[in-house]
């Protein structure tokens, strides 16, 4: 319905450079906005890439001091040796105060086992325990895809005399136990089969026997 | 958030409703200047789609009003007087009709938007009460007593052609 009321209003129009002003100002806020996202965007990229390399950096760090396998050399004195998923050496136990001076005095940390154990056996601090007719008792803890491997490795690998290597597989949750008894996961491993033949022997009568003395009893306590 | 192309789009199409609207509220062209730039950002930054450019141009009519209402409730403006509103007169009229725009324009506020959406804009009293979120029959009560008004002021033949 047009009518004067319509006329009157119809007079009035937006001028060209209230248009342009308006159109401006919306241009530039649109420009300031996009760079304020991207800005923001940057940052968030850039925050997200550096707790990336720091969640991998600990990541990495967690991987390579996570223990994943065991190695327990009993002769007596015990050495527990633990090492990472690349089977290099992240820790060394020393159980009784012989092998704690014999591990205060080596360095095999970060070595392969292989090359660990070889150095420790040749290491002057514990040759005056290693006789003719000792006994080298390995236990091996470790993911069953590589006992076989590793098991193989130490027979085969050792610088020593075959004929005194004897390696058991040893299961993982006697580790734990093993610690809390204050022995090696190989000693704890021979009282736990020592411990079947004869219930009455305890952990304290064979704590300070050597891994020779331990099979004789088990030789023993077998043939009867 | 839209695009530029669309801000422009949206001021080739609604700037002369929004100057209209600014003409029954403001006094003054820095106002005026202030509201079409918020009523445009704010269609930008609008991301729901219209269903249909009458729903688009209801929602321009609706911010625009509410800008033009917030800018006259603010603070400053309720304790100052802004210096180029007095004596500034809007010269955008042919003289012919500057004396029925001076009556609208005499209206009290409740009545100017609803004359305006009516004998303007073309909208129905339904419309306009949903424009304006307002009751219908209050509506029609508006208008009523507007065109009462008016017609004492200028005479009823400003309701014809």
């Amino acid at each position: 319905m047009k009518n004067k009321i319509y006329d009157a209003f119809d007079k009035i129009k937006a001028d060209d450079s209230l248009k342009r002003n308006t159109e401006n100002f919306i241009s530039k806020k649109i420009s300031n906005k996009s760079k304020f996202h991207r800005r923001l965007m940057l940052k968030r990229v850039l925050a997200f890439a550096c707790v990336l390399l720091i969640l991998l950096g600990i990541g990495g760090y967690k991987t390579y001091y996570t223990e994943a396998s065991t190695i327990s050399i009993d002769i007596n004195p015990s050495i527990e040796i633990g090492l990472n998923y690349f089977d290099r050496v992240i820790s060394v136990k020393g159980f009784g105060e012989d092998a704690g001076n014999i591990v205060k005095n080596i360095d095999i940390k970060n070595k392969k086992y292989l090359d660990a154990i070889n150095s420790l056996m040749k290491a002057e601090c514990l040759q005056r325990f290693v006789s003719e007719k000792c006994t080298i008792m390995f236990t091996v803890v470790t993911d069953k895809n590589k006992e076989e491997r590793m098991v193989n490795n130490i027979k085969g690998g050792l610088h020593y005399k075959k004929e005194s290597i004897v390696c058991y597989l040893g299961n993982k949750q006697y580790v734990e136990q093993a610690h809390v008894e204050g022995l090696s996961v190989g000693k704890y491993r021979a009282y736990l089969q020592l411990s079947k033949l004869n219930s009455e022997i305890t952990i304290d009568d064979i704590r300070n026997l050597s891994m020779r003395e331990i099979q004789a009893m088990i030789n023993s306590y077998s043939k009867k | 958030m839209r695009s530029e192309i669309e801000a422009e789009r949206a001021i080739s199409l609604y700037a002369d409703t929004v100057k209209r609207i600014c003409f029954l509220y403001m006094k003054n062209n820095s106002d005026t200047e202030d509201i079409f730039q918020n009523v445009f950002w704010k269609y930008v930054l609008h991301s729901v789609e219209f269903e249909n450019q009458e729903h688009e141009k209801a929602w321009i009519i609706r911010v625009t009003i509410n800008e033009c209402k917030n800018i006259l409730k603010s603070f400053f403006r309720t304790k100052t007087t802004v210096l180029d509103e007095i004596g500034e007169q809007p010269d955008i009229v042919k003289e012919d009709y500057s004396y029925v725009l001076d009556a609208v324009l005499g209206l009290q506020k409740k009545y100017k938007d609803v004359v305006y959406l009516f004998y303007y804009e073309g909208y129905s009293a339904v419309e306009i009460a949903k424009i304006l979120s307002k009751n219908v029959n209050t509506v029609y009560t508006l208008l009523s007593r507007a065109r009462l008004i008016l017609k004492e002021k200028l005479g009823g033949g400003i309701f014809e052609k």
